[in-house]
């Protein structure tokens, strides 16, 4: 317990810290901003799309798939804030960098994939996110009450944690090999499967996309679980994918340091 | 021209630099359009989409395959490069060499898309002859025009570049800047969704605009939702955007090099 508040409090630095930097380059943090809300543009044509059509997706109405696009936008949110420090990684490993960081007192991946957060590509998706949420939730006739929201946010935080743990893992690839730039391609591309609910897909390919790449868990299960769809089994698997693919990541992390020679003289 | 040869030659070797990231990259471009063949071939089994897009069935499914792939052809990069040469002092050697640089930054441009291209058009051969053999109205001529307007939406995303690159001249924060301008034009120009299915006004604005004849307008060739009417009129705005965007860029360098001051050491 004395370390998760010490974990917070480090956090909580990094955000003051990220936050000043932001504020220093008001510029840079506007125009983040505006690249944020071009993707979210993407997104948003696909749910004019699925309005303009008029068509259920399954059980899924067209205020349905405004909820589930809606936690894939606050999900990218969170997926962004610290997304920046994964995608400089490899470049840490090339150049040696990561010596600095490795003598200091706290978890080398905690600092080297949380140290800088990047509050523009935040903002624009958490509150468009929040608004279709709170939006498709109500059309949907959703049920309101303590343990609907309560789920709900449950599985919204297992979806953060295993976004971090997934989309990780491609990265550590760069301890390995030079270039990492395409298979950071495929992984953000493998993201925009959740720009439509898995209920699209044949029943194969959501299989795969739920136990073995579990890429559906993360922006399907809160919605699934608010409309009584999820299965004990799924509803298992929704808290334990997260925990077993932080686990995977941890332990790659720390094998793949064992590569890691340093640069200094 | 021996000079700009050999520029040539260099993108090409650039580019096939990380051969392993490069075609994971091109890989990374088959998921959207899974993602959107998918969507569609549900809306269209499930509902009257037809008629509420304007789009045959397999009108839109071949939009969604080679709009992407049209989307990558024509894309750039190289507006982040000319931005760091006018940040760094990099615009110097070319300043005292007898090339131009628009012209050095075309045919570098040129020569990084050439792997791209022997990827890309065995692709587009595959689908349009499939298109074909499915009883689509390809015919030669369409298939000529549908070539020849590719070259010009080339020449055209090259030009709008280059002209957002020069801002750099002006700008200090344009990193993201770019990256939105770059997002938006993605979707501004069809190279996500036809535009045209958002309603009559979207239409009109695609037809005036530049940026739907960077891939909207040679998707709909081939596709065959255009007549030759329709077509050749796309080819003088292709022209004349692309004559507009080249004495703009020429005013904006002569403009932006008296604004330039070199950094040397």
């Amino acid at each position: 317990m004395k370390k998760i508040v010490y974990y917070l409090k480090i956090m909580g630095v990094f955000a003051k810290y990220s936050l000043m930097s932001a504020l220093e380059y008001r510029i840079n943090f506007i125009t983040g901003i505006t690249v944020e809300m071009g993707w979210m543009l993407i997104k948003l044509l696909y749910v004019a799309i699925i309005y303009k059509a008029g068509t259920n997706i399954g059980i899924l109405t067209p205020d349905h798939i405004l909820l589930f696009v809606g936690i894939y936008l606050v999900l990218t949110g969170v997926y962004m804030l610290y997304s920046g420090n994964f995608s400089a990684l490899p470049g840490m490993v090339q150049h040696g960098e990561l010596d600095l960081y490795i003598v200091k007192p706290l978890s080398l991946q905690f600092l080297i994939t949380m140290r800088r957060l990047d509050f523009a590509y935040l903002l624009p998706d958490l509150a468009a996110g929040i608004i279709m949420i709170v939006t498709g939730w109500r059309l949907a006739e959703l049920p309101v009450g303590f343990l609907p929201i309560a789920g709900f946010l449950f599985y919204l935080l297992c979806g953060a944690l295993l976004t971090y743990s997934l989309f990780l893992l491609p990265y550590l690839l760069s301890f390995w090999t030079v270039s990492v730039g395409g298979i950071a391609d495929i992984s953000n591309a493998l993201w925009d499967f959740n720009n439509m609910p898995s209920l699209i897909y044949g029943k194969w390919f959501r299989r795969i996309g739920t136990y073995i790449l579990p890429i559906f868990v993360i922006t399907n299960f809160p919605g699934l679980f608010l409309m009584g769809e999820l299965s004990p089994f799924a509803c298992f698997w929704g808290a334990a994918a997260p925990l077993l693919f932080f686990a995977l990541s941890r332990a790659l992390w720390k094998f793949a340091l064992k590569r890691y020679s340093s640069a200094s003289s | 021209m021996n000079a700009y040869r050999c520029v040539f030659l260099m993108g090409i070797e650039q580019a096939l630099e990380y051969r392993v990231s490069f075609l994971l990259s091109m890989l990374s471009a088959l998921f959207p359009i899974i993602i959107q063949t998918t969507m569609w071939n549900y809306l269209y089994g499930h509902s009257d989409a037809s008629a509420v897009f304007g789009y045959e069935h397999g009108e839109i499914l071949m939009y969604s395959l080679l709009a992407v792939i049209v989307s990558q052809l024509v894309s750039t990069g190289f507006e982040w490069e000319i931005n760091s040469d006018i940040k760094l002092g990099g615009l110097n050697k070319y300043l005292v060499r007898p090339v131009g640089y628009n012209r050095y930054r075309f045919f570098w441009f040129l020569g990084q898309k050439v792997p791209r291209i022997m990827i890309i058009l065995p692709a587009i051969v595959i689908i349009t002859t499939a298109a074909f053999l499915q009883g689509m109205p390809i015919t030669v001529g369409r298939a000529a025009a549908f070539f020849l307007s590719l070259v010009l939406a080339i020449i055209l995303n090259f030009t709008i570049f280059f002209c957002i690159g020069l801002l750099a001249f002006w700008l200090t924060d344009v990193e993201k800047l770019f990256g939105t301008i770059s997002i938006v034009l993605t979707v501004i120009s069809g190279g996500v969704f036809p535009l045209d299915i958002f309603g009559k006004t979207a239409e009109i604005l695609t037809t005036l605009l530049p940026f739907g004849y960077t891939a909207q307008f040679p998707v709909n060739i081939i596709n065959g939702r255009f007549g030759w009417e329709r077509i050749g009129m796309g080819f003088a705005f292709q022209i004349g955007w692309i004559l507009f965007f080249l004495c703009l860029g020429n005013h904006l360098w002569k403009s932006g090099i008296r604004h330039y001051s070199a950094v040397s050491g």
